[in-house]
């Protein structure tokens, strides 16, 4: 349930509200710490994170059927300061209206440099 | 939610890679502007929201070991979707007032309003004369959404409905 907006609240029933991207990225940022050291435990070589906080973006996964595969949060970064550098991290919400298990957390996609026509070994 | 179990089909890689959030995918928007290495031989994790942990296992007797590399798109426009409407002014009369809704892409392989997104795959970096394999992925449908009514309804709905032998199914 996101945060309770009106002393009402308690007796809504379903919980209708969505938690909005801003949301999701001031809970991310909270988190911001753990996010970076499971880059850095996936790669010894990263030193630091540069999260791109505006990236945050909550979608459902597509495998051809209306309902979908699961809905997920990504947010992509730059690390170690390199401009032509990419990654995104990644988690499955439990459906739209959840902030994600920060430690259900993992890079979809390999580091990448060089504009992402390299990985980062 | 059933992620392939291994990259040991080229095919099948890239048809889950066309889709938006799965492991390993294409990105959304093909705005790249540089080759993006995918190398399909790794494995590649991917959680549920409780955390348990999943792998697809690196495919093995691949082309090229399973390196491919997704090819930026040079047609790609994107430019702003707009909204006309005729507004009251003040002091009598109509002005015309002009508002950004959204973006659409347009190129010779993304046609947001269509609801059309395909990938131009290659095994080498750029396209030249050592490239020996050639790949174009094309999207399937994802989860119906106000965003993607142009495609269920504008393609996958008229093609159901249109083509005369599947009328009388």
């Amino acid at each position: 349930m996101t945060q309770m907006k009106t002393p009402f609240d308690i007796f809504l029933t379903k919980d209708y509200t969505t938690p909005t991207k801003e949301e999701q990225i001031a809970y991310l940022k909270k988190h911001e710490q753990e996010m970076t050291d499971y880059v850095k435990s996936e790669n010894p070589k990263v030193e630091s994170v540069q999260w791109d906080w505006d990236s945050v973006d909550v979608g459902v996964a597509g495998n051809g059927t209306p309902q979908g595969a699961g809905v997920y949060l990504d947010i992509s970064g730059k690390f170690n300061n390199i401009e032509d550098s990419s990654l995104t991290m990644t988690w499955q919400l439990k459906d739209e209206k959840s902030f994600p298990k920060i430690s259900a957390m993992y890079l979809s996609q390999p580091l990448r440099i060089d504009g992402g026509a390299k990985y980062y070994e | 939610m059933s992620n392939l179990g291994s990259f040991n089909n080229i095919y099948a890689n890239l048809a889950e890679s066309a889709y938006n959030k799965r492991p390993l995918n294409f990105p959304i928007k093909s705005n790249n502007k540089k080759e993006q290495l995918y190398d399909y031989s790794q494995d590649t994790i991917y959680k549920t929201n409780s955390g348990e942990t999943s792998f697809t296992q690196g495919g093995t007797n691949l082309p090229n070991d399973g390196i491919v590399y997704l090819q930026p798109d040079p047609t790609l426009k994107i430019t702003d979707k707009t909204m006309t409407i005729q507004v009251p002014k003040m002091n009598g009369g109509y002005e015309t007032q002009t508002h950004i809704t959204g973006e659409k892409q347009k190129g010779l392989l993304t046609d947001s309003e269509a609801g059309f997104n395909a990938y131009f795959v290659t095994d080498t970096p750029k396209l030249n004369k050592e490239t020996k394999q050639t790949y174009l992925a094309i999207r399937g449908s994802d989860s119906i959404g106000l965003d993607t009514l142009n495609d269920w309804i504008g393609n996958d709905a008229n093609f159901t409905l249109t083509i005369p032998i599947l009328k009388n199914c």
